[in-house]
């Protein structure tokens, strides 16, 4: 007993000085990170801010006629479930879809971009893209899809990807 | 032999997370298993964790605190992999992808691979008989 109380206690040692060494060397980093992540609230996107949204945020627009989701996840999870109305437009293939959404989406309405979750950068490459073409009022609904559904919010599927 | 595995094991796999915690702590978050606020702080005492335990296999000093550190360390990561294959999780993005193509996807090979390190682990930890330290070549 006194052999593994020992044990854990030179394990623990062990431990705390690593602690330290991860810390300290991260000061003197010259990219260092924060001891404790906070997620940003907004991204910059070639050279335009894109605030994030929470999910609840999101679904207060979920019936505004000048709002569109728009889900930028890979088509075959489009397909077993998306935002209710939410349209498809993935990275890589935006350039082939977008002729047929873009009659849907006029530059004054809302966008509201997402994927799968916080570390996903998909909705940053599709941002990246309608910014080109003009569209400035674009938000990202950081948490995803993942904690869309996980909150039992409005889904449905499809057979086909909306155009 | 198995401390020398499994502390190679452990020193290899700690350099790109000591080079970018940034990246690892993204990964950390992807997994979903821990509050996102502590992501960083793992990401920056893990890997050297990982690098010291492994040096200290290696050269016999204090192998037996190291030992349990790396199978304490392998039982988290065999558990974290089981159930990143268990939903499916792709670790590059953080999505529940379907792609078979996607790099980041988690399969058996990862799991058997881990389970493997695990098992080597506390072989050194209970039968490790302590030869071959580097303090012995110190000794008159």
């Amino acid at each position: 007993m006194v052999n593994l109380s020992l044990l854990i206690l030179k394990a623990a040692m062990i431990a705390s000085a690593c602690l330290i060494i991860g810390l300290g060397s991260n000061l003197i980093r010259a990219r260092h990170i924060p001891w404790f992540y906070a997620q940003a609230s907004e991204i910059t996107v070639s050279g335009q801010k894109i605030p994030f949204v929470t999910t609840e945020e999101a679904e207060n627009l979920i019936n505004d006629p000048l709002a569109v989701f728009i889900d930028t996840r890979e088509e075959k999870d489009y397909m077993l479930g998306h935002v209710s109305g939410a349209l498809f437009l993935s990275p890589e293939e935006k350039e082939n879809r977008f002729p047929g959404i873009e009659p849907l989406i006029t530059p004054n309405m809302k966008l509201i971009l997402y994927c799968y979750g916080p570390e996903c950068d998909m909705a940053e490459k599709v941002s990246a893209f309608l910014i080109n073409f003009g569209y400035t009022n674009i938000v990202i609904m950081n948490e995803g899809y993942a904690a869309w559904e996980k909150k039992g919010l409005a889904t449905e599927k499809s057979s086909r990807s909306k155009r | 032999m198995s401390r020398l595995v499994v502390g190679f094991l452990f020193i290899y796999a700690s350099a790109y997370k000591i080079l970018d915690p940034g990246e690892f702590a993204g990964s950390i978050r992807n997994y979903g298993l821990i509050p996102p606020v502590f992501s960083n702080l793992v990401a920056l005492t893990l890997p050297w964790l990982e690098l010291v335990s492994g040096t200290f296999l290696i050269l016999g000093i204090q192998t037996r605190a190291s030992a349990l550190l790396t199978s304490l360390m392998m039982v988290v990561f065999v558990g974290a992999v089981i159930y990143a294959y268990a939903i499916g999780l792709d670790i590059d993005c953080g999505c529940f992808s379907s792609s078979k193509e996607s790099t980041g996807r988690i399969g058996l090979f990862h799991i058997f691979r881990d389970g493997g390190v695990a098992l080597l682990s506390f072989w050194v930890l209970v039968f490790d008989k302590g030869e071959f330290r580097i303090t012995s070549a110190f000794r008159l």
